[in-house]
């Protein structure tokens, strides 16, 4: 159970996919230009993260390591599809919201990733660990970054206003070079901390030592 | 060789099985995701044409960017109006509209799927701008400055182009409306 919980965390911070191993660039500048889209972007790729490293550890003695990238590849898309249909046809109003991230989820790297480093030589429960830490990680950094952008870009929060109806707003950090800016400025302030803690847990361990 | 086979083989089974997952997906909620669109459609009209009790088809010729008219029925049966399905050319891609109209005047417009950017042109679906076409008629033009007279659109701030577009495809529909319909 540690193990587990481990896992868990070492997606969300020591690893986060966004600031860490900088994986999913792509949906991460697209759709960062609202928490709205940013939180949904997260959770969509979460669900779709966890199941596909379930079922890919399910049957990783199964797949030959020559045809795995295929393999996980059909696999991957396939969960997409299925989740798409799904929820057009029975959560129409989740549909509306995050229709639009789903197809976006099968070229989004970190679920690739965590497939082939991971879910590929782990056992099911750590690989769902697995996908879940990584998922809430990525959730987490797109939350932030699109939080920054929304907040100077328009002056709203989940679409409310925050800096009252006389905000000019600045264009520029809700479109593309805005996103650069953002995720740059972010992951600095990230690894700037986790600096400062790594330093301080070791100075703390020397003491004692 | 034998290596070949049992790679082949493992794969197509992989595939196989991911094929019949998709296709049972997709015969269980093919008729179930056809009717949330008809609902959707059903439910734009409703709003765009409020007098209207149900809808019927109308055939369209040469029509341009509009794809679906239909007549709309009061519930004492008398005819009360037109919505129109239109798509324009936005920013980000295609907007779907729902055009509703009376004797040429617009009783209602709505935004359904469109692409544009969040916060910007995406405002469009809010009502402070879709609610500015209700009870007007004739050929609109947007400005820029916020709108002076009757005929006149106020632009979404720094979505011109979106604002351009959708107010061109009403324009679109009154015009078609006019020449066909009365």
């Amino acid at each position: 159970m540690a193990n587990f919980k481990n896992t868990f965390l070492n997606g969300i911070v020591k690893e986060n996919p966004t600031f860490r191993l900088v994986l999913g660039m792509c949906p991460t500048l697209a759709v960062t230009t609202s928490v709205q889209n940013g939180l949904g972007m997260g959770l969509a790729t979460a669900f779709v993260l966890v199941c596909s490293n379930f079922v890919i550890s399910l049957i990783r003695s199964f797949v030959p390591s020559k045809v795995r990238i295929p393999a996980y590849i059909v696999v991957i898309a396939t969960f997409v599809t299925v989740v798409q249909l799904l929820m057009n046809a029975f959560l129409p109003d989740l549909a509306s919201s995050l229709g639009l991230f789903i197809p976006l989820i099968v070229v989004n790297c970190i679920i690739f990733a965590r497939a082939e480093a991971f879910a590929s030589k782990n056992g099911p429960l750590d690989s769902v660990a697995d996908g879940l830490g990584m998922g809430l990680g990525f959730t987490l950094s797109l939350t932030i970054i699109s939080a920054v952008r929304e907040l100077i870009g328009a002056g709203t929060l989940m679409g409310v206003s925050v800096l009252g109806p006389n905000y000019p707003g600045a264009l520029l950090f809700v479109l593309a070079p805005g996103g650069y800016i953002t995720l740059g400025l972010v992951m600095v302030a990230f690894n700037a901390v986790m600096k400062k803690l790594d330093s301080r847990r070791k100075g703390a361990e020397g003491s004692v030592a | 060789m034998r290596e070949i086979v049992k790679v082949t083989l493992r794969l197509l089974v992989i595939m196989v099985i991911a094929g019949l997952c998709l296709g049972a997906t997709y015969t269980v909620t093919k008729d179930p995701i056809a009717n949330q669109e008809l609902a959707r459609k059903e439910a734009a009209r409703k709003a765009v044409l409020p007098s209207a009790e149900s809808f019927e088809e109308v055939a369209l010729e040469n029509s341009g960017d509009i794809a679906e008219c239909y007549r709309g029925i009061a519930a004492d049966g008398s005819a009360c109006g037109y919505a129109f399905s239109v798509t324009a050319k936005g920013f980000g891609g295609d907007v779907a509209l729902t055009v509703g109209l009376d004797q040429g005047k617009i009783t209602g417009v709505r935004i359904g799927t469109h692409s544009e950017t969040p916060g910007l042109g995406a405002k469009a679906a809010q009502e402070d701008f879709y609610g500015q076409f209700t009870g007007k008629s004739g050929a609109l033009t947007v400005n820029k400055n916020g709108a002076t007279n009757d005929s006149e659109i106020s632009a979404i701030t720094a979505a011109t182009v979106t604002s351009n577009a959708v107010t061109n495809a009403v324009n679109q529909v009154l015009a078609y409306a006019a020449e066909n319909f009365d």
